[in-house]
């Protein structure tokens, strides 16, 4: 008979080992899989009596019933209760997870930790490093507790790229979104997710210990839609028209292209380019390169170099000059500035603000020669400009002065200069205790005779004294007719003009001249003009300021000037630099197609392999000239042109198709060779 | 019920996983660790289910609805899994483990799931339904029933061929093993042919033989069935022992790989 024991459930961990056999035992098994088996029953007793208490289940009271002493008489068969199916589950779980920490154990040791850890094969340009602490560095002897106490650090993507940057260079700031400044940054519309706000680190994109170090087209794409969201996600679908492409970034050199074609050459074949490649070249990488100026623009624009074909104004940049003062009008207000040369009509030169940046500012060139209706306080500040101008140009003379006057006379002898102040001021060293001690010398207009006897040239770089003309070869030559033609100025501009104002110029004669004051007269002897004789550049003096004239293409005095105060500069002035170079970017780059913007860096467009396609044969394909000139003589390029090959058939349509994510680097450090010791043997040979 | 609600909450989990996928592949990190943790949060999720079966005693919701529970969980965890790994194998000894258990507990969920619901359907088929603890006993019964059949009847008369075929086949088919693996090898060729020989010996014996053969056929059959449930409920609890033990090992490497990929690369440098 089978006994409907409650042990018999799954739930109970051990089984009465008599239970295969048809016959447990009433008790069964304890929890810990001792057999329980000992009576069938405990007697209990009721008065005097002892009375069987076996169930129902097992037969009820048995006919024998306890023994007088109240043990049961019916002895269990002992046994061995076997494991129920909660206790094999168990005992398996405990066999499990023993083999797992053996395991872990076993692995985690230092000695096996790398290979038990490994997470795979470098990438193949890395594969020279076989030490896992040459790039886990702070990890330094890989243990399991450095790398524990490294999970709970908080997160340093600078520390973090610091272990690429130590070879791939990628500039300041590596760990900004394109390796941006973060003015370029401050500068973009986009906003940068808070993800990233502190930064991108290497590894977000550039997995190790994978197959691809470099994400595949697709997730490149992907990846710029972090920040650059929908509008821009498929090229044919969601770019934005090129509206300026590549206008806008090309602005360093003005060349409009549509009006050399159309005029110029027109007109002057003879110095037309044969094609586009005449002035243009690929280079190795594919971008587009502009020949320089002497290969491509010298023949025609050699003379606005030299400024030579300027028809009107001073052919120099006038870098020191004395400005014109109304002399009477300061004398009869008690404005003492000491000597002042009568017939200057010199404006006030803006370079005065960069040397004697304390100065007030004053009145208006033109009110300078006629100061009747200034009031106290201009003339105060009048005289606050003279007697300042006065210190400066002592101080100049004596010890060159500052670093900012010398950037401003670079080149200039000091001899020229002394020169030149003694001939705007000759009492200057005398005035000046006076000046110093607060009690400048009353008010004195130097004579005209005076100044005409005074007045030289100077020549670029000479240490020597100053060029006396009365003792010059041009007068001597044997040509005195073409000698003095040449002195005189006989060039195009001054042979429209009348010749009886061109000799009123030579002679400093304006026409235009204020303050009511008599006619110049002549000087007995003819005397050179200096801006003529300078014809191939340099510093000289004429009347009240002291020029210089461009000695050629890339005058390293003006572009020096140009790059510090290009707002006195225009396009006519000495060398003619902004003709064609332009300062809307701050004279970022002097040469042309140098894509030093941080946009332009960020797309490549290599014309190489566009032009190596079957079904483009030149330039103008894609470069068409507009009907009307703009800024560059193309027309922007249309998204339609593109749209033949960069489509989704070919799979040219993503991103990564022309836009870079790093700004372009130049080389990989190898000097930072530590990486790379551990994989050579002690020879020093590399292992393969 | 519970298994289309399963299904239906999966296909909504499958989608939603698929839009975070997406997304996450639109970010400048590493999707793995988007996925990484929702991996996790899922494995966690799905022992809850262990959980609730241990604690019967507390209010927590029909077992059905957990189960459904489970295998939208279950859902989740594979395709997430499959989105962290994608069809990359593992390098290292401790990738491999952590990759082997998780394909074990991916295996042994799946085969449960299949186990769970044809083994219970063919259990009730079979017709006698004793739980597994009692089978032992019910076989022991079933040996001494067929005995006392016999030689209640041996008593009286003498048959030599029902002496023969209980000694030499009914009796030791009583005593066989019900083991799958014996079955698996078995393949009930053993039962089929002792069926076969009861029932040619019935042509060749009188009456009260037949009688008595009938009988002992009724035990054999019952004995075969005995052993089916034996299998059979054996396997519908033993596939929870590699279930349980695998998740085990996957919890404590997931742990460790945690670890590791934090120590290696987010917080160390």
């Amino acid at each position: 008979m089978t006994q409907n024991t409650s042990y018999n459930r799954a739930n109970d961990r051990w089984i009465c080992g008599n239970a295969g056999n048809g016959c447990p035992c009433v008790k069964g098994p304890d929890n810990k899989g001792n057999c329980g088996a000992q009576t069938q029953c405990t007697p209990v007793k009721r008065q005097d009596r002892w009375h069987c208490t076996r169930s129902i289940n097992h037969g009820g009271s048995c006919q024998t019933g306890p023994s007088p002493d109240g043990h049961c008489c019916h002895i269990e068969p002992g046994c061995s209760p076997i494991p129920g199916y909660k206790q094999k589950k168990w005992i398996y779980l405990q066999v499990t997870a023993l083999l797992v920490l053996i395991f872990l154990l076993l692995g985690l040791s230092p000695m096996h930790f790398e290979d038990f850890a490994d997470p795979g094969p470098l990438a193949q340009p890395h594969a020279g490093i076989t030490q896992c602490r040459n790039c886990h560095s702070s990890t330094a002897s890989v243990e399991p507790f450095a790398v524990l106490k490294n999970a709970f650090k908080p997160i340093n993507i600078a520390e973090h790229n610091q272990q690429c940057i130590s070879c791939h260079a990628m500039g300041k700031h590596s760990i900004n979104p394109h390796q941006l400044s973060p003015d370029n940054l401050a500068q973009s519309s986009l906003p940068i997710p808070q993800a990233h706000q502190q930064g991108i680190a290497c590894a977000s994109c550039h997995k190790e210990h994978q197959d691809q170090l470099l994400p595949n087209k697709q997730a490149q794409t992907d990846y710029c839609q972090a920040c650059h969201e929908k509008p821009l996600y498929r090229f044919p679908d969601n770019h934005p028209e090129f509206i300026d492409y590549p206008i806008k970034q090309i602005k360093h050199i003005r060349f409009d292209h549509k009006d050399h074609i159309d005029r110029h050459f027109a007109d002057e074949p003879e110095f037309a380019p044969a094609q586009c490649s005449s002035c243009h070249s690929i280079d190795k990488n594919g971008t587009p390169t502009v020949a320089g100026f002497a290969d491509s623009c010298q023949s025609c624009h050699q003379k606005d170099v030299f400024s030579e074909n300027l028809a009107t104004g001073p052919k120099g940049f006038a870098v020191l000059s004395i400005p014109g003062l109304d002399i009477e009008t300061l004398q009869a207000n008690n404005i003492h500035i000491g000597q002042w040369p009568q017939w200057s009509e010199e404006p006030v030169n803006p370079v005065w603000s960069y040397l004697l940046p304390d100065t007030p500012e004053i009145l208006s060139n033109q009110e300078l020669l006629d100061l009747t209706g200034a009031s106290p306080q201009q003339l105060k500040h009048i005289q606050t400009l003279a007697l300042n101008l006065k210190q400066y140009l002592y101080k100049l003379s004596q010890d060159g002065s500052s670093e900012t006057a010398q950037n401003w006379t670079l080149q200039l002898s000091q001899a020229e200069l002394k020169n030149a102040i003694n001939t705007w001021f000759p009492a200057l060293e005398s005035e000046i205790p006076l000046i110093d001690s607060g009690t400048p010398p009353p008010t004195v207009a130097i004579s005209p005779q005076e100044e005409a006897q005074q007045t030289t040239t100077s020549k670029k770089n000479s240490d020597e004294e100053p060029f006396d003309f009365d003792d010059g070869d041009i007068l001597d030559d044997d040509n005195e007719e073409e000698s003095l033609d040449e002195l005189f100025g006989d060039n195009d501009s001054l042979a429209d003009d009348n010749e009886e104002d061109s000799l009123d110029d030579l002679f400093g004669d304006k026409s235009d001249a204020k303050n009511n004051k008599e006619a110049n007269p002549l000087p007995q002897k003819a005397q050179p003009n200096p801006e003529q004789w300078m014809k191939q550049g340099g510093w000289y003096l004429q009347e009240f300021a002291l020029y210089y004239r461009s000695t050629g293409h890339s005058d390293i005095n003006l572009k020096q000037w140009l790059g510090k105060a290009p707002e006195l500069f225009n396009e006519d002035s000495s060398g003619r630099c902004l003709k064609c170079h332009s300062i809307d970017d701050q004279l970022s780059s002097w040469k042309a197609q140098q894509r030093n913007s941080a946009a332009a860096r960020l797309t490549s467009f290599d014309h190489a392999q566009h032009l190596n396609m079957v079904n483009i044969d030149n330039c103008q394909n894609c470069h068409t000239i507009p009907e009307h000139s703009n800024d560059l003589g193309f027309e922007p390029i249309k998204k339609q042109q593109c749209l033949d090959c960069h489509n989704e058939q070919t799979n040219l349509n993503q991103c990564s198709a022309c836009h870079n994510y790093h700004l372009p680097w130049d080389s990989i450090d190898f000097s930072n060779k530590s990486r790379f010791e551990a994989s050579t043997t002690t020879d020093g040979e590399r292992l393969p | 019920m519970t298994l289309k609600l399963s299904i239906l909450l999966s296909l909504l989990t499958l989608l939603l996983l698929g839009s975070i996928q997406h997304w996450s592949k639109l970010q400048i990190s590493d999707p793995s660790l988007i996925n990484g943790w929702i991996f996790f949060t899922f494995l966690v999720l799905l022992c809850l289910y262990y959980l609730r079966k241990k604690l019967n005693v507390l209010p927590l919701g029909k077992m059905e609805h957990w189960l459904a529970f489970h295998l939208v969980c279950a859902t989740g965890f594979v395709v997430t899994y499959s989105f962290h790994i994608g069809l990359t194998l593992p390098s290292g000894l401790f990738n491999f483990v952590l990759w082997g258990s998780n394909l074990t507990v991916i295996i042994t969920g799946l085969a449960g799931l299949f186990l769970s619901k044809t083994l219970p359907l063919e259990i009730y088929q079979i017709g006698e339904k004793p739980v597994q603890e009692m089978i032992p006993a019910l076989k022991n019964q079933l040996i001494n029933d067929a005995e006392n059949t016999l030689l209640g009847y041996l008593e009286n008369h003498y048959s030599e061929p029902l002496h023969r075929i209980f000694n030499s086949s009914i009796h030791p088919f009583l005593l066989s093993s019900d083991s799958l693996l014996t079955a698996l090898i078995d393949r009930h060729k053993t039962f089929k042919k002792l069926v076969s020989e009861i029932e040619d010996l019935e042509h060749f014996v009188g009456e009260a033989e037949q009688n008595i053969l009938a009988s002992l056929k009724q035990m054999v059959k019952r004995k075969h069935h005995l052993g089916k449930q034996a299998r059979r409920q054996s396997i519908l609890r033993h596939w929870l022992f590699l279930h349980t033990s695998s998740v085990v090992v996957l919890l404590v490497c997931i742990v460790l790989h945690i670890f590791a990929i934090y120590g290696f690369s987010m917080g160390g440098a």
